[in-house]
């Protein structure tokens, strides 16, 4: 019987124990800590955590479990920018009287004054309890007189009822300074089975796990102790096009995956994704919501009298439930009961979604739920199951071997495809007997297609027309854009981005829900577009200015690259030249990829006596790149902004 | 026994609220709304009663009783009810009903739905108030929210501001608001209108005076880009008391004088130092002759030894920590740091008065003629006839003796022995900002080029930078250098910064950097935009029918001096005109010279700080859009044949 499981995603190496022990003593800082100047190993830290030390206990009182832990934090402050670390808060949940509490808030402050250590220590004044919300309590404090080159060092232990939650908390070596030393241990009575789940790009210094025999409720029992050094983390750094900054972070976390106390009480939860699943249909309700569904029979009736083929009696459905069930914002995944939020008229993700999974069961569809977790929750681990990382729901289909995914929540996601704050590669399908894992990667892509229509006269102004068209994710983002801020609004936003532009007409065309390109199309006059020079006129052929930065800045990357979908974009204009006119130099057609065909873009530009076209594609074929390929990917943009910047040089003619 | 009375108190509570809205006669049905209200609101509020009851020089009474009809989900804020509170607040009831679009009743408020929260977050920030928040919210829309709730205030000196328009919001329309102040005898109230259609309407009654404002079918109003604060354009009332009492001590606020009195007296005796700190201000000025060095010494000294925390505890929003207190902690807000640093002058014998201000580059100005606590933060002057030093106490790295935009060019309250002065800080002309920028832009093969670039910034303009320095680590800087220069495509090889502090501080960034696409190429020309640092381009869009007059926030200077490197070979084909555009806002003028293999760039442009009436707003569009146009203009060159 496997007893405990570690993981270690993707980068995470365990290293055999060569690390250098490291053991700080709270209450003394050595001479060479006060002494420090700066941080050798990244000079430009303002400030360095020099030892965080955290361990986890499990203590049985008064017929409760807690766990606790106690940390002890000792930072360095190198820089005035870095005052604000003399500061910290503990914050505490609760709910009603079960609360947690916070023991033993001790620090110091260590200066070095005339070649001697002074010692200040945090008295009770500097500590303030204050009430933050109805269910968070936050203990503040502030130590006493920390300037440029004092060390600070505070410990204290956090007791959390095992009924409040059923894991040890979080705990993250890496910080946004970098971090000399981050140590986790945890004793573990071997009547808890947790799954522990280590994340980031940081390598273990030490992983060290032994048999150990533990005091807990009144008798000595077996457990394990484990022990997690990272040293020298440096300092985590974020970047752009990126899900969540916990996706990256080095991490451990934990889930109670079953609990085995022979006597006292014995449970399963969540040890892998079939028992998951059971805890999801059963403990979660989810079966048995989906039975009780007669409330909506009437409606379901209604919806198939009404709408003949397959296609409009989903979209129906779905529209049913967004337009009668107001979304509350929040993402869950399950509900509190149907008929509750069915007559509430109000609901979360999870409500709203198995809502409209009940409503098409009701309608004679093999419909099921599928949770997943969105981009902003960050990635689920495909190994173990940690039910708590997902936080949404949408209702499934799989329609002669195709996915169907559909969300209530959101007007413009067509049946069909996810919400972009959905796409994170997979989701799970909750289901009796064909529960599975569901790639989440659309098929559909963002899709722009820009087509211009412009006469050009002898003083150098252009006067046509414009269209915009969006379609799959990029009709969704501008449909409800268009939708979010009016069609005037979004004009206004159009002119101020296009200062150059005098629009006479404006047409917006498939604004509405529906699987089709949404449109806008301008007539217009562009005055300060071409620069005249005598009787030579220089004409940059794209109008619009999408890529006049590069989105990509740092010279290197260590994170993925993540857009979500993948791109396609393309442009089209057309100009035609005054009469008497003739273009004298044009610029050269080019096109680039990216390795193993990741990507493509194209540039062409074709003179026909008085017609000049051009037309440039974009390509993003993958919604993810790895950070092997960010330099080219870099380079991609650059060639774009070049191409997009040339010019057509057009001259009259004697 | 308790229970009962509670529960007592309850029931006549209730029969006091139903009588109310039944005595307003109000039907909540949205039919009964016109289309001139509607018009361009997202929330109507259908009437909103404020009754400010004030009992005796140390206890008042607020009740709050209305009704908002929200139409779309911008408009759901003004039907949250949203009550402050501290310790000296006892909030009584809180009763709220939610009507359908039909002004049936949906629900009532229960107690459970109403959350607490504290106002700050920030681990720097150690605060007791508290928001009391409850939410009413129908699925559909229009919805109305009916609510009345009522608490007591022992903290006198500060009487309320009335809004005709509930938090100065735009989209709210409104069907009637109302101020009624109450005073007992012998108590005069001090009142300052804005704005108001009307005046007070004063009426004697038993010996108390009621002043009462209203306003009535007040139009929604849209926000304008660069217009003031709606809370400077809607209607409001400024009340304030004359005599008062807080925490036992006593007051006036008749005029700025009494204000500072009553200030001191909050603040007296916490100018006592510890011994050693004694001692060590001592040492710190041994020698020095020279009283402002001296000042310049004690300063350093504050900003080394000390770090701001924001602590707003009890009366300590207007009362300093003791500055034994901050000789300990090595910590406190601006009043702790600000009677520190006026305790450690006096030791040496140096006279320094605290200054209270609005403080924030875009905060308003005070109601200069209407004494009240309208203040947010605290510095320290050291009065001297021909050079008054100004120090701002909260920061370890303000140059001695700098305001900036953050305290400076407004009115502030200077506490001397002689009671509150009303004083206008420093202010900065376009020439004390400046933005001085050189480069040499060396244009290599392919549209690449090195450059290298030193900028000199001053005054306000120097405040973005010197906060990078100081606040930033090295990758940060660059990230923010990066970022400052909008290159399209660019890598930072080197940079430094170096401040020259001073009552008009400066600081010098010298960057050397290689960048892509700087210039474009075809098989025989070469086209360059000279203006690559420092491009305005954004322009509002003109309005014919604008309402509100427009603030221009800041008074700068930018002049750049950019050489280009052209590759040999190449003559000008085209060549932007010299170009100047002269208007009431400010000056610009651009110039483009083929000296050689060099071009050489020079751009100068000068804005000016102020108000300007609405009508001017095109012609101000129509300056910005000069610019805008002369900042993209391009050279052409062309290989000779």
């Amino acid at each position: 019987m496997i007893k405990y499981i570690i993981t270690f995603v993707t980068f995470m190496v365990a290293l055999s124990t060569t690390a250098q022990e490291n053991k700080h003593k709270f209450g003394e800082a050595s001479l060479e800590e006060i002494s420090m100047k700066a941080y050798p190993k990244d000079s430009s830290a303002d400030a360095v955590v020099l030892y965080d030390y955290g361990e986890t206990n499990f203590r049985y009182t008064n017929n409760n479990i807690f766990i606790v832990l106690k940390q002890h934090k000792k930072v360095k402050i190198l820089k005035k920018s870095a005052l604000d670390r003399a500061s910290s808060s503990v914050l505490l949940y609760k709910v009603g009287n079960n609360e947690e509490r916070v023991f033993d808030i001790k620090g110091f402050t260590y200066n070095l004054i005339d070649g001697k250590v002074v010692k200040d220590k945090l008295s009770k004044d500097m500590i303030f309890k204050e009430k933050s919300s109805d269910n968070y309590t936050n203990h503040k404090f502030t130590l006493p007189n920390v300037k440029e080159g004092s060390v600070i060092e505070y410990s204290y232990e956090i007791e959390t009822p095992m009924t409040l939650s059923h894991n040890p908390k979080m705990w993250i070596f890496q910080n946004d300074i970098p971090v000399v030393w981050s140590e986790y241990r945890i004793d573990i009575p071997n009547i808890f089975y947790y799954t522990m789940l280590m994340s980031g790009y940081l390598p273990l210094a030490i992983n060290e796990k032994k048999p150990i025999n533990i005091r807990f409720a009144g008798s000595d029992m077996p457990g394990v102790s484990y022990r997690f050094v990272v040293e020298n983390g440096a300092a985590f750094k974020n970047e752009p096009y990126i899900t969540t900054a916990l996706d990256y972070v080095s991490k451990i976390d934990f889930e109670l995956a079953s609990i085995d106390w022979t006597g006292v009480l014995t449970k399963n939860f969540s040890l892998d994704y079939a028992s998951m699943n059971k805890t999801l249909l059963v403990d979660y309700n989810l079966e048995e919501q989906l039975r009780k569904t007669n409330f909506l029979k009437n409606i379901a009736k209604e919806i198939k009298a009404k709408n003949a083929d397959t296609l409009s009696q989903w979209r129906a459905a779905k529209n049913y439930v967004f337009s009668n069930i107001k979304w509350d914002g929040k993402s869950s995944i399950y509900s509190t009961g149907l008929k509750k939020v069915f007559d509430k008229k109000e609901g979360d993700a999870g409500d709203i979604n198995l809502l409209l999974t009940a409503l098409l069961r009701e309608m004679g569809y093999d419909a099921n739920p599928l949770i997943l977790s969105t981009r902003s929750n960050g990635y689920i681990n495909e190994t173990y199951a940690l039910l708590k990382k997902f936080n949404y729901l949408v209702a499934y289909m799989n329609y002669y071997g195709k996915d169907i995914f559909l969300d209530a929540t959101d007007e413009f996601a067509d049946v069909g495809v996810v919400p972009t704050r959905c796409l994170n590669k997979k989701g799970w399908l909750v289901h009796p007997t064909e529960a599975r894992f569901v790639s989440l990667i659309p098929k559909e892509q963002d899709r722009e297609y820009k087509k211009a229509e412009f006469v050009l006269n002898e003083e150098g102004e252009l006067s046509g027309k414009m269209s915009f068209s969006y379609a799959g994710y990029g009709a969704i983002r501008a449909k409800s854009d268009l939708k979010e801020t009016g069609q005037e609004k979004y004009l206004e936003k159009v002119k101020k981005d296009n200062p150059s532009w005098s629009i006479s007409k404006v047409q917006y065309s498939n604004t509405e829900p529906n699987n089709r390109a949404m449109e806008a199309a301008f007539e217009l006059n562009i005055n300060e577009h071409v620069t005249k020079a005598g009787n030579v006129l220089y004409l940059k052929p794209i109008l619009s200015n999408d890529y006049a930065e590069n989105p990509f800045k740092a010279s290197e990357r260590s994170f993925p690259v993540d857009f979500g979908c993948s791109l396609d974009e393309t442009y089209m204009a057309n100009f035609e030249i005054p009469e008497g006119y003739k273009v004298i130099e044009a610029p050269k057609s080019a096109s680039i990829t990216l390795p193993s065909d990741g990507g493509r873009f194209s540039y062409m530009v074709r003179v026909d006596g008085r017609k000049i076209n051009v037309v440039s594609k974009i390509q993003l074929k993958k919604p993810i790149y790895y950070a092997e390929e960010y330099l080219f990917l870099k380079e991609f943009f650059d060639k774009i902004i070049e191409k997009n910047q040339e010019q057509v040089v057009i001259k009259k003619e004697n | 026994m308790k229970y009962k009375k509670a529960w007592i108190k309850g029931v006549l509570t209730l029969v006091i609220i139903v009588n109310t809205l039944v005595g307003h006669g109000q039907n909540f049905a949205v039919t009964t709304l016109t289309n001139e209200l509607i018009d361009k609101a997202s929330c109507v509020v259908r009437f909103h009663h404020t009754e400010f009851v004030v009992k005796d020089i140390g206890q008042a009474s607020v009740k709050i009783s209305g009704a908002v009809t929200v139409l779309d989900e911008k408009g759901e804020r003004q039907a949250a009810i949203v009550i402050p509170y501290n310790k000296f607040t006892k909030i009584k009831d809180i009763e709220a009903q939610l009507y359908d679009a039909q002004g049936q009743r949906v629900k009532r408020l229960k107690r459970s739905e109403i959350e607490n929260f504290s106002t700050n977050s920030g681990d720097n920030s150690i605060d007791d108030s508290f928001v009391k928040v409850a939410v009413l919210k129908h699925t559909t829309y229009p919805y109305t929210v009916a609510f009345t709730y009522e608490f007591t205030t022992s903290n006198m000196m500060i009487y309320p501001t009335w809004e005709a328009v509930p938090n100065n919001l735009p989209r709210t329309a409104v069907e009637q608001s109302s101020l009624t102040v109450t005073m007992p005898q012998g108590l005069k109230l001090r009142y300052l209108e804005q704005n108001m259609p009307s005046k007070a309407t004063i009426t004697e009654e038993g010996g108390q005076t009621k002043y009462n404002w209203a306003v009535k079918n007040m139009k929604a109003v849209e926000e304008e880009p660069y217009a003031p604060p709606l809370s400077k354009i809607l209607p409001c009332v400024y009340t304030g008391p004359t005599e008062f009492m807080v925490e036992g001590y006593r007051g006036n606020l008749s005029t700025w004088a009494d204000f500072g009195t009553f200030y001191r007296e909050l603040n007296k005796d916490r100018y006592n130092l510890p011994p050693q700190t004694i001692s060590k201000v001592k040492e710190l000025v041994k020698g020095v002759e020279n009283p402002q060095e001296k000042v310049q010494k004690l300063y350093t000294y504050l900003q080394g030894h000390t770090r701001y925390v924001s602590i707003q505890l009890g009366l300590g929003g207007w009362q300093s920590m003791k500055a034994e207190e901050v000789a300990t902690k090595g910590y406190g807000d601006c009043k702790a740091l600000t009677t520190y640093l006026g305790a450690m002058l006096k030791e040496v014998g140096i006279k320094s008065y605290p200054v209270l201000v609005k403080a924030g580059a875009d905060e308003g100005d005070i109601q200069a003629t209407f004494p009240s606590f309208q203040f947010n933060h605290l510095f320290l002057c050291v009065p001297n006839q021909k050079d008054t030093i100004w120090l701002e106490c909260t920061s370890q790295t303000a140059p001695f003796g700098y305001l900036g935009s953050f305290t400076g060019d407004r009115h502030a309250v200077l506490i001397t022995e002689n009671g509150g002065v009303l004083i206008k800080t420093p202010s900065y002309r376009p020439e004390d900002n400046q933005q001085l920028r050189r480069a040499l832009v060396n244009l290599q093969e392919n549209g690449e080029a090195t450059i290298d670039m030193t900028t000199y910034y001053k005054g306000i303009q120097q405040e973005t930078v010197s906060g990078v320095m100081h606040a930033y680590g090295k990758e940060e800087q660059k990230k923010w250098l990066v970022k400052s220069l909008s290159l399209s495509s660019l890598e930072i090889q080197k940079f430094s910064f170096e401040e020259y502090p001073s009552a008009l501080p400066a600081v010098e960034e010298k960057v050397y950097l290689f960048a892509k696409n700087v210039y474009n190429k075809s098989s025989s020309r070469l086209f360059l935009s000279p203006n690559q640092f420092n491009v305005v381009s954004t322009v509002p869009l003109p309005n014919a029918s604008r309402k509100y007059d427009f603030e221009i926030s800041s008074n700068y200077l930018d002049i750049d001096s950019i050489t280009y490197l052209v590759p040999k070979g190449y003559i000008a084909e085209y060549l932007p005109e010299k170009s100047k555009v002269v208007s009431k806002f400010g000056e610009y003028e651009a110039e483009a010279q083929k000296v050689n293999d060099r071009i050489i760039y020079t751009r100068k442009m000068k804005m000016k700080k102020g108000l300007y009436p609405a009508s001017a707003f095109n012609e101000w569009v129509e300056f910005r859009k000069k610019i805008v146009k002369l900042d993209k203009s391009q050279i052409v060159l062309v290989q000779e044949k």
